[in-house]
């Protein structure tokens, strides 16, 4: 099960692992982590590898696990909502396979026909709808992994409630692989939308965007999920309908049934008459739209050489859009800010690599505490390896920090799942 | 611990009022909803964070073992105070804080009770949604430490898809912040790992949940069906064509019956099972559901399908529902409520398995519960000064959870395991499950201070009288 890929293929940032593993069942790789556990080497696991350059660089050498070799549904049943899949599978597939039958799991990752369902989970990416239909952790009912020493073990179960023993699904979902390795997952499901339609408007300003969204956050026909875009950002995200405006660009996504999906489009409509300019679309436009929205942080067309994610509350919408002044060199970030759920994304575009890396960390730093002050946290998602050195991309150290020492010290005492990358080098 | 020093270091914290170690005032702290019962050596009852912090460390220090309660309607056992250990309990600390209307969330101290807390923000147009039957009783901080369910959970999810953010003291009396003021939070999900971990890894004392807007429209009906297997065939069509509505309760005949003996909810006496069906949203979206699952009623040989034509006849149809734990008492002096979960697919073949043991057994059984997610409650109904009752009872509610994990259900969709199942534990999880489970609780208690002996099968543990009475109340669920 050694693999031929070349090895840069599997590089995070600067680290190339020194081997690949391809294993194709739960057993494999149990084998692969006991003796990796036995030989004190360390195991990088790889998914889609679309969100490989996510965390801190590795600190120690080690192997890479590819786990797309896991890519079988194991059980679906429409009857029931639930289905379970290993965790190679990608979620490309899994939409393809639940939507035949009318069914997803709404988790929308980026690249989401490359993106695996472990990798989802072990991310805690969510996409852009997220306000309504939340995130990973919300869909996840039960897990198998294989933890660092190889003992295999399973968590929740296949129903949809369930509070028998700790909720360990939730630990494992953004955990970042540094606890154990998710083999098999299981997912409760919802009905696909069968509409899909968006409204973009632009504003003359930030002030006069918060304030559409805020309104129509408190109506009923509230869309399922609204952005609101710089004008950098929207030029960016290259979508044939974003007018090349200079204001704020907000979009509202909406999905269901026709009929609501009417009722919403035609009120909120009526709800942005102000707007300087808006306009609707339907259908696979409107769905292409939310598929770019998803794939913009590590967009191929367009990566951004810089991104940052903003947890922060609703409220700090107009803070978000005001970050835009934060430059990097010369270059001025552009703003995604999600209105209905908070937080959002700061992404520079600039060729960045000249710039001084004591400088682009200084400015990272600045953004992060700028988070901390609006009650949130930033994660730097991307940015030039030589800047990632000088800081923490998660952040300062929140406050159950030593907790969270404890539970990788009891996981994985010898340090051998994805070591240093994750918060506080964990 | 019990040195009367300890008291009285105790009573200097939260002042002379507020520790309660007299026999007879402990009585009501002895037992919870469940079948258990220990009287704790003393309760406590702070009145901020820096009181809870305090009387922990203090009891940290002094090697005592400490566990929260909340209103008492647990049913799995989890406020049961070991004999030595102290109880710290909070009708102080039962503040609404702070209501965000922008963030739509709610800043809540952990006595604050589940109904005040929804009835409150209802006037700023948001809703509180995980809804309890103990909800006019619980507590938040209970409701937190079980991860406690409802009728609603069915759409919106149960306690932990509605907290943000949590200031809790751990068992050496630190105060820690879990989750934050966003949805999303850097580092491992804390905040996800502590709710439902029944009073084990640290006791909430501020909490930041989540609220929802008051849908635009509500639409309740009663499907009514001759017998409880067409009424679960009928919740498989109405899953299976992909219709998620916000509740899909069922409530069997016998269930029927001791509603309609203390109130009259609307139900037909002579139903075999009714099912309680809401659905809420926009108008349109409302309407068209409506059509579809009337038509999958009708379509799995429902008797009569009736809508609420108002608000007053919906909440009769709710009282129905909520009041049926307590009607059981015009049937028997004592109940005994099971809670177990199945593939939404596999309910049929569960009911005619309660159905079976109730007559082996020869206890009757009353089914009321959340049919749409698969929970159910069987309700054991008898006379506990019959001579080996409860032993039987407890028996037959072992039988049952055995089906539920072969099944592949699994044993408590919402009141957690607590002392009343955690010989179960082994059914659903092998031994190295659990490993990974405790591995958890020694990142955040490794004194295992708090709460110790419930949730897994081994370790300290204790098992008092069974307290048959505590179950003559009706606001358990």
């Amino acid at each position: 099960m050694v693999a031929s890929g070349r090895v840069t293929d599997y590089a995070i940032g600067p680290f190339a692992p020194s081997a690949i593993v391809r294993p194709s069942e739960a057993d494999e790789v149990a084998a692969v982590l006991e003796w990796a556990h036995r030989n004190d080497v360390a195991v990088y696991p790889s998914g889609g590898r679309t969100l490989s350059h996510l965390g801190n660089t590795p600190t120690r050498p080690g192997i890479a696990l590819d786990m797309t070799g896991l890519n079988r549904m194991v059980d679906f049943q429409p009857a029931d909502l639930t289905v379970r899949v290993q965790a190679g599978i990608t979620v490309g597939q899994l939409d393809s396979e639940l939507g035949q039958d009318g069914k997803c799991v709404p988790l929308a990752p980026p690249l989401a026909h490359r993106a695996t369902i472990g990798g989802t989970l072990a991310t805690g990416i969510s996409g852009p709808m997220r306000s309504a239909y939340g995130l990973p952790r919300d869909w996840l009912i039960g897990v198998s992994v294989v933890g660092a020493d190889g003992t295999m073990s399973k968590a929740g179960g296949q129903v949809v409630k369930n509070v028998t023993g700790y909720d360990l699904n939730r630990l494992y979902t953004g955990s970042l692989g540094t606890l154990a390795v998710i083999t098999e997952a299981t997912f409760k499901i919802a009905p696909a939308p069968t509409a899909w339609a968006a409204i973009i408007a632009v504003f003359e300003n930030n002030q006069a965007a918060v304030a559409a969204c805020r309104d129509l956050l408190s109506q009923p026909f509230a869309p399922q999920a609204l952005h609101v875009l710089s004008p950098p950002a929207a030029r960016r995200l290259g979508d044939p309908n974003i007018p090349a405006g200079y204001g704020p660009v907000a979009i509202a996504l909406i999905a269901g049934r026709p009929a609501s999906v009417k009722r919403r489009v035609e009120d909120t409509a009526l709800a942005w008459l102000d707007a300087a300019s808006a306009l609707h679309i339907e259908g696979e436009e409107a769905a292409d739209l939310i598929e770019l929205l998803a794939d913009f942080p590590v967009s191929p067309e367009n990566p951004p050489s810089v991104c940052v994610r903003m947890n922060t509350s609703p409220d700090a919408l107009e803070n978000l859009l005001a970050m835009d002044h934060h430059e990097i060199g010369e270059e001025a970030p552009g703003v995604v800010a999600d209105a209905g759920f908070g937080g959002g994304r700061l992404m520079w575009w600039g060729d960045l690599s000249g710039e001084n890396a004591v400088q682009v960390a200084e400015r990272l730093r600045h953004v992060q505490s700028t988070a901390a002050g609006l009650g949130g946290d930033a994660i730097v998602e991307t940015c030039p390896p030589a800047a990632k050195e000088l800081i923490d991309v998660w952040g300062p150290a929140p406050s159950g920090m030593a907790i969270m020492r404890r539970i990788k010290q009891q996981f994985d005492p010898n340090n051998v799942l994805n070591p240093g990358r994750f918060i506080g080098g964990l | 611990m019990a040195s009367s020093d300890f008291l009285d270091e105790l009573r200097a914290i939260v002042g002379e009022d507020y520790v309660i170690d007299h026999r007879e005032d402990l009585l009501v702290y002895e037992y919870d909803g469940s079948v258990d019962r220990s009287m704790p050596r003393a309760v406590v009852l702070p009145a901020n964070a820096d009181e809870v912090s305090r009387v922990m460390a203090l009891a940290y220090d002094a090697g005592v073992t400490v566990v929260g309660r909340g209103s008492g309607t647990g049913l799995s056992g989890g406020a049961i105070t070991p004999p030595d250990g102290l109880q710290i309990a909070f009708p102080r600390m039962n503040r609404i804080l702070e209501v965000d209307s922008i963030n739509r969330t709610a800043l809540v101290e952990p006595g604050v009770i589940n109904l005040d807390l929804d009835n409150h923000v209802r006037k700023f147009g948001m809703r509180y949604a995980p809804d309890p039957s103990s909800q006019r009783a619980c507590s938040l901080g209970g409701n937190i430490a079980e991860n406690a369910g409802g009728p609603h959970c069915l759409a919106y999810g149960a306690t932990t898809n509605h907290v943000i953010g949590m200031e809790v003291v751990l068992e050496d009396g630190e105060i820690v912040h879990l989750g934050s003021q966003a949805r999303e939070a850097s580092g491992y999900d804390l905040r996800g790992a502590f709710v439902g971990s029944e009073g084990t890894f640290g006791i909430a004392t501020k909490i930041l949940v989540r609220l929802l807007p008051t849908p635009e429209s509500v639409r309740t009906f009663l499907g009514i069906f001759p017998d409880i297997d067409s009424a679960c065939t009928a919740v498989s069509a109405v899953i299976g064509y992909g219709i998620v509505p916000a509740a899909l309760e069922m409530i069997d005949a016998l269930s029927i019956r001791a509603v309609q003996n203390v109130t009259d909810a609307g139900y037909p006496n002579d139903a075999g099972a009714v099912l309680l069906i809401e659905l809420e949203g926009l108008r349109e979206e409302v309407e068209e559901v409506t059509k579809e699952v009337e038509s999958a009623l009708w379509d799995t040989g429902a008797a009569d399908v009736r809508i609420a034509e108002d608000d007053a006849e919906r909440e009769r149809l709710w009282v129905g529902r909520k009041t049926a734990f307590g009607a059981f008492g015009t049937i028997a002096p004592n109940y005994y409520l099971v809670d177990g979960v199945v593939p939404r697919t596999r309910l049929t073949q569960m009911l005619r398995k309660v159905n079976e043991v109730s007559e082996r057994y020869g206890i009757t059984i009353a089914n009321v519960f959340h049919a749409g997610d698969g929970n159910l409650h069987p309700c054991m109904l008898f006379d506990a000064r019959e001579p080996g009752v409860m032993d039987n009872a407890m028996a037959a509610a072992a039988e049952l959870m055995e089906e539920c994990a072969a099944l592949g259900g699994t044993l408590s969709g919402e009141h957690g395991i607590g002392l009343e199942k955690k010989q179960f534990m082994p059914l659903v999880y092998a031994d190295d499950d659990m490993a990974a489970m405790q591995r958890v609780r020694e990142a955040f208690a490794p004194q295992n201070r708090l709460n110790p002996g419930k949730i897994f099968p081994d370790g300290s543990y204790y098992r008092p009288a069974p307290h048959p009475a505590a179950h003559t109340a009706g606001l358990y669920a």
